[in-house]
């Protein structure tokens, strides 16, 4: 995990934009089931969520928009999420991420 | 249910490619799919009409805007209900990947991609739901079908699926065909459809419905995830299944094979559903294999068991059945159903990856083994007359020498992740194999200058599947580092038998006197010169000959991985001296019907248990 930008500076107060990046270690990538359990983990922020391969970006609360990222398993991610409550959204995507989505 | 599927292999001459055969016997027809979930099933057939749902388009006035979009939101939300129910149903009675895919479908349901698209296109273009709906549908498919990877592709079944919910539920045809086929179906109904959704399978768990088949799917799709965790008989792939099934027919259908049977005899009923309880019995026997533990004969005689392997999704299931890395991957799939040739990264990628997840075992990766008339690709030299004896497989790839140096360069830029072995398919000639081996200089010297790292110890082999390169074996042991020996192919070219005929099946057998001393020729040569000596066709994944084969000295025979728990008990039983003994024996007798009996004789004899899965068609005297 590495800390990528932290931009808060234009930003209305409360509302922060994170951007983390993490390592997909689990076997199959983030696959179907994968993408379901972000989806379902991402839906509970206000924050919106996007996750980023190289220079795509995936809207991080729809299955689909992650399922066309086609992210292989080993490869990196960032995670964004500009919100109110953007810091507990990327901890917690990010330590499903770093879990393998108990697999 | 255990995982072991037996080819039957007269019919899986190019397992994955052309997977489907229809076939006549004397009374009944045998339809050719892919076993998808095992299992023999009998039964009337039940035909899903499976014609898409008929989408009214229109436009609609700026007043009813809201109202329209407001129809779209409560079809949705009627679907999310219909599929809520449905699995809180079977999660009742089953848990596992089935749910699973459910839930992906719940949330696919409510995708902004899906319904923001489909509200926009309403309110933009004032026209109604269903026509917004599927020009949502297609924007998002235009983006799977751009995807390289295959399993992320596959995944644009699920949003047709997920489409079709909503379309039935926006126009009032519902999906009531299937329920009502299951309502009324009666006992020991099998399912006949063209395709079937992964909620619908869901749906023939607990009815009467005791197997299903399909013309389309793969082993791989979510419907088959879904049929084998259900423990339901299924075969995908059919080609031909609804010109030879109607309505009430009786059915033999085997998820083990893939075969499908159209009025079958007593007989085949009997043999079928005989070799089914043996397969389970004899399987539930063998013990959980170990990983990481050398195959060894009972004198000690180690022999490599690996998988032919086409897609990196089969990696779980190869693992668990302990195969040692992988004989055999195809790289034709990379080529096909697309527009453009796959990129030297794209390449790159997928073999590194085959070669990380085989690691520490090699892996032989063979190059493309088509010609241009399979292709989608508009290339400059073409061939269509007849595809086996024309331009393809190395023939072709000397010919467009770009597309064949893109994949070397991959295969040897990827060649650090592991133990990699180069096969190359087709050879006739020793000119040929030199031709390669020019070009892998070159490649090899292209990257040194690049300063880009490969493996300088890739091992090079032939693949012997004509009988030209079995004639001069001793002369192509000289040039590679191996053999793998091509057995479908070998058989049809030595016997001159065509993949259509029918009449000539009766020809095709492994070990027919020519094969054996075809075989004779290689391994001599290979041992002569010192190379390994491999199998990658169906022969190899027959338990029948395994005791043949290890009496030919094969160092590595490649199968299915769910054929590996036998043949390793096989192995793990012979004496390599009385293989050996068995082979030389075998040249004796002039015709296949002796040395089959005799091969027959000595499996039985010396396997009892393993009847079941040595196949009995003939009975040893």
């Amino acid at each position: 995990m590495e800390e990528i930008s932290e931009a808060k500076a234009s930003l209305p107060r409360n509302v922060q934009k994170i951007r983390r990046r993490y390592q997909l270690c689990n076997e199959k990538g983030l696959h179907a089931r994968a993408a379901t359990q972000f989806v379902r983990t991402a839906s509970q922020f206000d924050s919106a969520i996007s996750v980023y391969r190289d220079e795509a970006k995936a809207d991080g609360k729809s299955v689909m928009s992650l399922l066309i990222l086609a992210v292989p398993c080993g490869s990196a991610v960032d995670v964004e999420a500009e919100g109110t409550d953007a810091e507990n959204a990327v901890s917690s995507l990010g330590k499903l991420i770093e879990s393998g989505f108990g697999e | 249910m255990p995982k072991t599927q037996f080819p039957h292999w007269v019919n899986s001459l190019n397992p994955g490619l052309e997977s489907s055969l229809t076939r006549k016997t004397t009374a009944s027809t045998i339809i050719q799919g892919i076993g998808a979930a095992q299992g023999i099933a009998i039964g009337r057939a039940i035909i899903l009409d499976r014609r898409r749902v008929h989408t009214p388009k229109a436009h609609i006035a700026t007043n009813n805007v809201q109202a329209e979009i407001a129809r779209l939101q409560s079809a949705v939300s009627a679907s999310v209900l219909q599929l809520k129910s449905l699995r809180e149903r079977v999660s009742l009675v089953h848990g596992g990947e089935h749910i699973q895919i459910l839930e992906a479908h719940e949330l696919m349901l409510q995708d902004d991609m899906l319904l923001t698209f489909a509200e926009e296109q309403i309110a933009e273009q004032e026209i109604n739901a269903e026509w917004a709906l599927m020009k949502a549908l297609e924007n998002i498919k235009k983006f799977f079908n751009e995807l390289d990877n295959e399993y992320f592709r596959e995944r644009r079944s699920d949003v047709e699926f997920v489409g079709e919910h909503i379309l039935r539920n926006l126009t009032g045809q519902h999906s009531k065909t299937l329920a009502d086929l299951i309502a009324q179906s009666t006992k020991d109904s099998i399912l006949v459809s063209h395709t079937l959704s992964p909620s619908e399978t869901i749906q023939l768990h607990n009815s009467q419905i005791v197997g299903f088949c399909m013309v389309a799917g793969t082993k791989t799709a979510h419907t088959s995830i879904v049929a084998r965790s259900l423990e339901i008989p299924a075969v995908v792939g059919a080609v031909g299944l609804h010109q030879n099934v109607g309505v009430g027919d009786q059915l033999l259908l085997n998820g083990d094979t893939g075969e499908i049977i159209v009025s079958p005899s007593t007989k085949q009923i009997e043999t079928h559903k005989r070799r089914h309880r043996r397969i389970v019995r004899v399987t539930r026997k063998l013990k959980t294999p170990m990983l990481d533990e050398p195959i060894v004969t009972e004198d000690g005689f180690e022999v490599q068991l690996s998988s032919n392997i086409d897609l990196i999704e089969e990696f779980t299931e190869q693992r668990a059945l302990a195969g040692q890395g992988v004989g055999l991957f195809r790289t034709e799939y990379l080529y096909l159903n697309r527009s453009t040739l796959p990129t030297e990264e794209e390449q790159f990628d997928t073999y590194s990856e085959v070669l990380r997840r085989a690691s520490p075992y090699p892996v032989t990766i063979r190059t493309l083994d088509l010609g241009g008339d399979k292709l989608d690709i508009p290339t400059t030299v073409r061939d269509q007359l007849n595809p086996f004896f024309g331009l393809r497989a190395i023939r072709y790839c000397l010919k467009e020498k770009s597309l064949f140096i893109t994949q070397l360069r991959a295969l040897m830029r990827a060649s650090v992740h592991g133990q990699l072995r180069i096969l190359i398919p087709f050879i006739t000639d020793v000119t040929e194999i030199r031709q390669v081996k020019i070009l892998i200089e070159e490649v090899k010297e292209t990257l040194t200058k690049e300063g880009i790292p490969y493996n300088t110890n890739v091992e090079l082999g032939a693949m012997v599947e004509i009988p030209s390169a079995a004639c001069i074996s001793d002369l192509l042991a000289r040039e590679v580092e191996f053999f793998s020996v091509g057995t479908n192919d070998l058989i049809q070219y030595t016997l001159a038998i065509s993949r259509e005929s029918t009449d000539l099946q009766y020809l095709y057998h492994p070990l027919h006197p020519a094969m054996l001393r075809m075989l004779r020729w290689v391994s001599d040569a290979a041992h002569h010169e010192g190379i390994r000596l491999a199998m990658c066709g169906e022969m190899a994944a027959e338990p029948l000959y395994s005791v043949v084969l290890l009496g030919f000295r094969f160092h590595e025979l490649s199968m299915s991985p769910s054929t590996i728990p036998i043949v390793r008990e096989i192995v793990n039983r012979t004496n390599l001296l009385d293989a050996r003994e068995l082979v030389d024996g075998l040249f004796q007798y002039a015709t296949h019907t002796e040395v089959e009996q005799a091969v027959l004789q000595y499996m039985w004899r010396n396997f009892r248990d393993l009847r079941a899965v040595l196949g009995g068609d003939i009975d040893p005297k």
